[in-house]
């Protein structure tokens, strides 16, 4: 499992926390609902961590795909 | 889930071992302090060590977190926790100008120092005393190392640099009958 962010046409240019299985086809995007910007800093078991925010500050947060 | 404690001015989570989470949070302007999570804000145990401006945590394996503190005009120092604050132990090598560490797994952790103004990556065993340089397994020509992380195997992964070609080259030291070898 590997984590990061990607951002493109598919996010309106936004930032969007994205979670692979070792394939480009197996791309997950983790962006909860009501953000416009995420990271995934890291993964273990079955979770990822990561950053969000609506507008400001920065909040963590434990992302579920 | 969103994990942002109260009182804090920003936050973020940037480890998890699969049960808690491990990161730091801004207490106050240019103050960080290192935060463990289970799953929910109001989880959320303050690990900042006392006598120091400003830790971070970069590791998890269970019970225990890894990271390091600063203070500003003070060198750095690795530091492991095993989930509350004061459990702090500083684990940074005598002689060494700063260190941090990035990894755990079991009663193992590594990171890297800094020692005559060159990265070493570095393996703990629970204390400064047990430092262990991972660089001194390399070969001649390399003359900075970081290790990045340690699997449960007590495999480390990190990097190191060559400085006959010039360039970082990704190193795994493997732990073999229970040696570590490069």
């Amino acid at each position: 499992m590997q984590v990061g962010q990607a951002s493109g046409q598919a996010t309106n240019g936004d930032t969007h926390a994205v979670l692979w299985r070792s394939t480009i086809q197996s791309a997950v995007d983790l962006n909860p609902a009501g953000v416009n910007f995420s990271v995934a800093l890291g993964c273990g078991g079955m979770q990822q961590v990561g950053v969000a925010h609506a507008g400001e500050p920065l909040v963590a947060a434990q992302i579920a795909p | 889930m969103n994990l942002h404690p109260k009182g804090f001015l920003s936050s973020r989570a940037v480890v998890t071992d699969g049960r808690k989470q491990t990161g730091d949070g801004l207490a106050a302007v240019r103050v960080t302090h290192a935060l463990l999570w289970q799953g929910t804000a109001s989880s959320m145990v303050d690990l900042h060590p006392a006598g120091w401006e400003n830790s971070h945590a970069t590791g998890i394996d269970g019970k225990k977190q890894v990271g390091y503190a600063d203070t500003m005009g003070k060198t750095g120092h690795a530091m492991l926790w095993e989930s509350t604050a004061k459990s702090a132990i500083d684990l940074h090598p005598e002689g060494y100008e700063r260190s941090q560490a990035n990894g755990i797994s079991g009663s193992l952790q590594v990171g890297t120092g800094i020692l005559n103004g060159h990265n070493h990556a570095l393996l703990w065993q629970g204390t400064a005393r047990s430092t262990f340089d991972l660089q001194s397994l390399l070969p001649d020509g390399y003359e900075n190392s970081e290790a990045a992380g340690i699997d449960e195997l007590g495999n480390i992964t990190g990097k190191a640099y060559d400085k006959i070609n010039h360039r970082w080259n990704i190193i795994l030291w493997q732990r073999i009958g229970g040696l570590l070898q490069k």
